[in-house]
C-alpha cells in the first residue's frame, strides 16, 4: 500500500438492485502504466468513477500517494495531480481550443482571481500561453487554436480532452477508453502522444480499455473486471493468456473447455482484438 | 384541539386546489419535460373566461365552465404545445424555463389587452349554492368545501385509473421514461404529448375555477402565488406520487390555515408568512431531500440520439462588427450625452436616468445568466436590499447615497452569498424555484420590516453632492448615474474577459470536466452569484436615489420575473443587451402611458410593454443570443454581402470568409477569426 502511488482499496457499489463493483481492489504505482479491462458492463465505469469521486462508493477507500481521499471533492483530488479524460466527450462547448488549456493551466496553479481580472492583469501569462502552444503541438492540434470545441472531429476532441489532462502535469492520467469512436489513425495518434507524455512528466497511467493492441502497446500490467469483482491481474503477458479472462472476454466458457480448436481460434483472436 | 379543528377545515379545500394543480405541473413535466410555469397564468385565463361568460355574458354556470375547463384550458395547453414547447423538446432546460417564465408575464398582458383591466370582484363559483353551511357538531362546513374536495379526489382517483388501465396512461408512463424510446416503438410521442398538455391543462383550469371563489376576485398575482404552492405540493409528493401530491397540497393548505389562525393578528409574520409559507417549505424540501433534485432533472436515456441543441453562446462575432462598433459607440455615447444634457427636456431625461437604473440591475443578470449559466428569479430583492440600505444609511446616519451605493451592493452581495451557499446544491429549475422562494420571502417577511424595507411607507434617498457639486439637479443626477453604470459595465467586460470569465465559461460548458481540470465549481458559482447581487444591489440604490424614494412594491416579486424576460429578450450575453433592456423597458413604458383615455379600448394598450418583451422572449427558442444580438448579426451579415457585391477583389475575399463564419457559428470559424492571443472566447465585444 506504502508505495502504490493510488490505490482503491475494497471498493463495493451497488445501484439499485444491481451490484455494479464488489470489494474491488487496485492499485497503480509511480511511473507506473495499468491497464483496466473487461466485457461491457463489468463495471469498469463505475470502478473508474469511483476512484476519482465522481460516484460515491458504498464502502472502501481511495488513496493518493498515501493519504486517504475519499472525503475530497473532484477538484480537490484533480489539484493532488490527477488529469483524466472522458468515454463521452466532456468538453466546455462554446470555447476556444486554445481557452480549454489555458483553463485548465490555470486551475492547476493559481487559480482565478476576480481582483487581477478588474485590474487587467487576470488573463494567462506569457508562460501559461507558452505551455498551452507546448501541449498544442503535443497532441497536434496546432492549428486549431482558436477554433471553437464544436468544430472538432471526435478524434480532436479526444486529443483535446487529453491536452486537457496533461497540462496540469498530473502524476497519474486516467484514461477512460480513450480509442472509443475512433479510427485506427486517429488511435495511433492517441497512443504516440500517450507515450510521449509518459516519457516526459514520468506520470503513471490508468487506462480503460477495449482495444486490446491499444492496451498491450502502452501497459505494464492489467486488471480484468467481470461482474464487478476482478477475475485476474499481473503483467499483461500472463493475463492476457489467462483461461478465465479469455472466457470472460469471448464469453464461450463451456464450449471453450470442450472444444480445443475454438480455445484455439479464440487464443489466436485475442491479438486481433 | 377544536380551535386548532376549526383552523384546519378552510385549508383543507385550498390544499385540494394547491394539489389539482401540483398533478398537472408533474404529469405535463414528466411527460414533456417542461416545467410549466405558466400554469398560473392558464389556471388564472380560465377563472377569466368561466367570470364573463358567467357574469358579463350571462351564461348558465354549466355552459361557462364546459366552455373554460373543458374548451380553452386545453385548446390553450395543446397549442403552447404545438407551436412552442414541442420545438425545444431537446433544449437546455434554461431555455425551457425561460419561455415558461415568458408565457407565465405574457399571459395575463395578453388578457388584459383582450378583455380590458377592470377589477372582477367576487367570482361566481362553479358550484351550486356554494354558501350552504353544513353543521357537524361545533364545526361547519360550507358546501362549496366539501364538493371541491369531492371533485379532487374524483379527479385523482380518474387520473390514477386512467394512468394504470388505460393505453394512453401506459403510453404517457412509457414517455415519462424516455419519449425517445417510445418513438422507436411506433407510437407517437408527439400525440402523447399533446394529450398530456391538454389534460393537464386541463386540471390547471379546473384549479383555476375553483380557486377563484376563495380568492373573492380574479386577478393574475393570486394564480401565481398558487402556481408556487403548487410546486411545493409537487415536491411533497418526490414529483412522482399522485396520492402523495395529493396529500402533500393538503398538508400545505391546513398548514398555511392554521399558521394563520394561530399568528397574532396583523404582524408582520401574519401578513408575511402566510403567502410565504409554501415557498419556506419548498426551500427546505429541496434542501433536505437529495432525491428530489435528482427528479427534478429529466433527462431522456436516449437523449443522446437527439441533435444537439443549438449553443447558448454567441460563439463568434464578425471582427467587422467590432470596427464599426469602436468608431459607432464613441460617436453615439458622445451625441447621447449631449443631447440628455442639453435639449431633451428634463422629464424624459429622468426617464432615461431611471433606464441607466434598470440597465445596472440588469448586469446582474448578464452576469449570472449569460456568463454563470444560472438563472435567478429574485434579483429585484437583491436591488431592494441595496436600495433600502442606501435609504436607510442615508435616513439614519445622513450617509451620500455613493457610499449608500457601495454598502447597498456589498450587502446585497452578503444576501446573495447567503443565498447562493444552499442554492447552489441546487442548479437549473430547483435553483430557479428556491430564488423565487427567496423572492417572496424578502417581499412579503423581510420588507416590511421597519429597519429594512418599512413597509408601506419606503426609504427615501436624496441625491448626493461631491464637496461643492450637487448632483441633485436632473442633468447632474443623469450624468452621475451614467457614470456609475460604464464602472459596472466595465467591471463585468474585465471579469469576462478574464481568467474568471474562462472558468464561467467552463463550468457552463461541462461542469464534470469543469471541476476535474480542479475548478472549485461551487466556489465560483458563489462568487458569480455575489458579483451579481452586488450589482443588482448598486443598481437598486441608483435607482431609488433617481426616484428620491422607493417602497417594497418597487422590488415586487414579479419584477424579478420581468427583468430576467427583458433581459433575455434583448441579449443575456452582452453588457449591451442588459443596457439595451434597461433602456427600452423604460421608454417603451413612457411612450405607451402617453395612449389616450378615449376610445376607451385604447387604454388597453397602455402597459403592454412587458408583453412586448415577453413575445421576444419567445424568441429565445430560435435565437438563444437575444433579439439585438441576432440582429446585429443579420445586418452585418447583409451589408457585408452587399459589400461584396460592389467591392473590390481584395474586399470580396475578405467578406466571403467572413460571411462564412457567420452564417455556421459553428462549423468552420476558424479561418474567418483571427483572434489576439489570450482573446476572450467568449462573445467578444464590450
Amino acid at each position: 500500500m506504502v508505495d502504490a502511488l493510488f490505490a482503491g482499496e475494497q471498493l463495493s457499489k451497488r445501484f439499485g438492485g444491481v451490484v455494479a463493483l464488489t470489494e474491488t481492489s487496485l492499485e497503480v504505482r509511480s511511473a507506473e502504466a495499468v491497464g483496466l479491462v473487461g466485457p461491457n458492463g463489468a463495471g469498469k465505469t463505475t470502478l473508474f468513477n469511483c476512484l476519482l469521486g465522481v460516484v460515491r462508493p458504498d464502502s472502501g477507500s481511495v488513496y493518493f500517494d498515501g493519504r486517504r481521499i475519499d472525503g475530497l471533492k473532484l477538484h480537490q483530488r484533480a489539484r493532488l495531480g490527477i488529469g483524466r479524460t472522458f468515454q463521452r466527450l466532456e468538453l466546455f462547448s462554446g470555447m476556444t481550443v486554445l481557452d480549454h488549456l489555458l483553463v485548465a493551466k490555470r486551475a492547476r496553479g493559481s487559480g482565478a482571481r476576480m481582483w487581477r481580472d478588474l485590474l487587467g492583469i487576470g488573463g494567462p501569462s506569457r508562460e501559461e500561453m507558452d505551455d498551452a502552444d507546448r501541449v498544442l503541438e503535443l497532441v497536434g492540434l496546432s492549428g486549431y487554436a482558436h477554433s471553437m470545441v464544436e468544430s472538432l472531429s471526435l478524434g480532436h476532441g479526444r486529443l483535446l480532452e487529453l491536452g486537457r489532462a496533461i497540462i496540469g502535469r498530473p502524476r497519474l492520467l486516467m484514461l477512460d477508453e480513450p480509442s472509443s469512436g475512433l479510427d485506427s489513425a486517429e488511435t495511433a495518434v492517441l497512443v504516440d502522444v500517450v507515450r510521449k507524455v509518459r516519457a516526459e512528466t514520468g506520470a503513471a497511467l490508468l487506462l480503460v480499455e477495449h482495444d486490446l493492441d491499444m492496451v498491450s502497446v502502452l501497459v505494464d500490467r492489467l486488471y480484468v473486471l467481470d461482474f464487478g469483482k476482478l477475475i485476474a491481474d499481473g503483467p499483461i503477458d500472463q493475463v492476457l493468456a489467462d483461461e478465465a479472462v479469455r472466457t470472460a472476454y469471448l464469453g464461450t466458457a463451456s464450449v471453450a473447455g470442450e472444444n480445443s480448436a475454438v480455445a484455439g481460434a479464440e487464443a489466436a483472436g485475442v491479438d486481433e482484438l | 384541539m377544536s380551535t386548532f379543528i376549526t383552523y384546519l377545515i378552510p385549508g383543507v379545500p385550498v390544499g385540494c386546489v394547491y394539489a389539482l394543480m401540483a398533478v398537472g405541473l408533474v404529469l405535463c413535466y414528466k411527460t414533456s419535460g417542461v416545467f410549466n410555469l405558466a400554469f398560473g397564468a392558464q389556471a388564472y385565463v380560465s377563472a377569466l373566461v368561466f367570470y364573463l361568460t358567467v357574469e358579463s355574458l350571462g351564461w348558465p354556470i354549466w355552459a361557462g365552465a364546459l366552455v373554460a375547463i373543458v374548451l380553452v384550458s386545453p385548446a390553450i395547453g395543446v397549442g403552447l404545445d404545438r407551436l412552442l414547447f414541442r420545438h425545444i423538446r431537446a433544449a437546455p432546460s434554461l431555455v425551457k424555463l425561460v419561455v415558461a417564465l415568458a408565457l407565465l408575464i405574457g399571459i395575463p398582458t395578453t388578457m388584459k389587452l383582450l378583455f380590458g383591466s377592470a377589477t372582477r370582484l367576487n367570482p361566481p363559483s362553479i358550484i351550486a349554492n356554494a354558501n350552504v353551511v353544513y353543521h357537524f357538531g361545533s364545526y361547519y362546513v360550507s358546501r362549496g368545501d366539501v364538493v371541491t374536495v369531492l371533485v379532487t379526489l374524483v379527479v385523482v382517483a380518474a387520473l390514477g385509473i386512467l394512468f394504470r388501465y388505460s393505453e394512453i396512461g401506459l403510453h404517457m408512463r412509457a414517455a415519462v421514461e424516455s419519449p425517445r424510446m417510445l418513438q422507436l416503438s411506433g407510437i407517437s410521442a408527439e400525440r402523447v404529448g399533446a394529450f398530456s398538455w391538454g389534460l393537464s391543462s386541463f386540471l390547471a383550469g379546473l384549479a383555476g375555477v375553483l380557486l377563484a371563489p376563495l380568492f373573492s376576485r380574479v386577478s393574475s398575482l393570486d394564480f401565481t402565488t398558487l402556481l408556487v404552492s403548487a410546486i411545493a405540493a409537487a415536491a411533497l409528493g418526490s414529483l412522482t406520487s399522485l396520492p402523495l401530491t395529493l396529500v402533500g397540497g393538503i398538508v400545505l393548505g391546513i398548514g398555511q390555515a392554521v399558521l394563520t389562525g394561530y399568528l397574532p393578528l396583523n404582524s408582520v409574520l401574519a401578513t408575511g408568512l402566510r403567502p410565504a409559507f409554501p415557498f419556506v417549505v419548498l426551500v427546505v424540501l429541496l434542501l433536505v431531500m437529495p432525491g428530489l433534485r435528482g427528479a427534478m432533472e429529466v433527462t431522456d436515456p436516449l437523449s443522446g440520439c437527439d441533435p444537439p441543441p443549438p449553443p447558448l453562446a454567441a460563439s463568434v462575432r464578425d471582427p467587422r462588427l467590432d470596427r464599426v462598433a469602436r468608431i459607432g459607440f464613441p460617436i453615439f455615447l458622445a451625441v447621447f450625452v449631449i443631447s440628455a444634457l442639453t435639449w431633451v427636456p428634463s422629464f424624459w431625461v429622468f426617464i432615461l436616468t431611471q433606464g441607466l437604473a434598470f440597465s445596472i440591475m440588469f448586469l446582474s443578470i448578464t452576469v449570472l445568466t449569460g456568463m454563470g449559466g444560472q438563472i435567478s428569479l429574485c434579483q429585484a430583492a437583491f436591488a431592494g436590499f441595496g436600495a433600502f440600505t442606501a435609504g436607510q444609511l442615508a435616513m439614519h446616519l445622513g450617509l451620500s447615497v455613493i457610499v449608500g451605493a457601495l454598502v447597498g451592493g456589498v450587502i446585497a452581495a452578503a444576501v446573495g452569498v447567503l443565498v447562493a451557499i444552499p442554492a447552489l446544491r441546487l442548479g437549473g429549475i430547483a435553483l430557479a424555484l428556491a430564488t423565487l422562494a427567496f423572492s417572496l420571502l424578502a417581499d412579503n417577511v423581510l420588507f416590511p420590516l421597519g429597519w429594512l424595507g418599512n413597509g408601506a411607507t419606503g426609504v427615501t434617498v436624496p441625491r448626493p453632492a461631491i464637496g461643492p457639486i450637487s448632483f441633485a439637479g436632473t442633468r447632474a443626477f443623469f450624468l452621475l448615474a451614467l457614470v456609475a453604470l460604464a464602472i459596472c459595465s466595465t467591471i463585468v467586460i474585465m471579469v469576462r474577459r478574464g481568467m474568471t470569465g474562462r472558468y464561467l465559461a467552463a463550468i457552463r460548458g461541462s461542469e464534470l470536466a469543469a471541476s476535474t481540470v480542479g475548478i472549485n465549481v461551487a466556489k465560483q458559482k458563489v462568487i458569480v452569484f455575489a458579483l451579481s447581487a452586488g450589482l443588482a444591489g448598486v443598481g437598486g440604490a441608483v435607482y431609488a436615489s433617481t426616484q428620491g424614494s422607493v417602497s417594497p412594491t418597487d422590488f415586487n416579486y414579479f419584477f424579478s420575473l420581468v427583468f430576467v424576460v427583458l433581459v433575455v429578450t434583448t441579449g443575456v450575453k452582452t453588457v449591451e443587451g442588459a443596457i439595451n433592456a434597461g433602456m427600452a423597458y423604460v421608454i417603451l413604458a413612457q411612450l405607451l402611458s402617453y395612449i389616450p383615455d378615449h376610445p376607451a379600448w385604447l387604454q388597453r394598450f397602455s402597459g403592454i410593454e412587458i408583453l412586448l418583451f415577453a413575445l421576444g422572449a419567445l424568441g429565445y427558442v430560435i435565437h438563444p443570443e437575444g433579439v439585438v444580438e441576432f440582429q446585429k448579426r443579420f445586418w452585418t451579415e447583409r451589408i457585408a454581402r452587399m459589400l461584396d457585391r460592389f467591392g473590390s477583389e481584395e474586399g470580396e475575399a475578405e467578406g466571403k470568409d467572413a460571411s462564412d463564419g457567420l452564417g455556421s457559428p459553428v462549423a468552420g470559424m476558424f479561418p474567418a477569426v483571427p483572434r489576439a492571443p489570450g482573446g476572450s472566447g467568449d462573445a467578444g465585444g464590450w
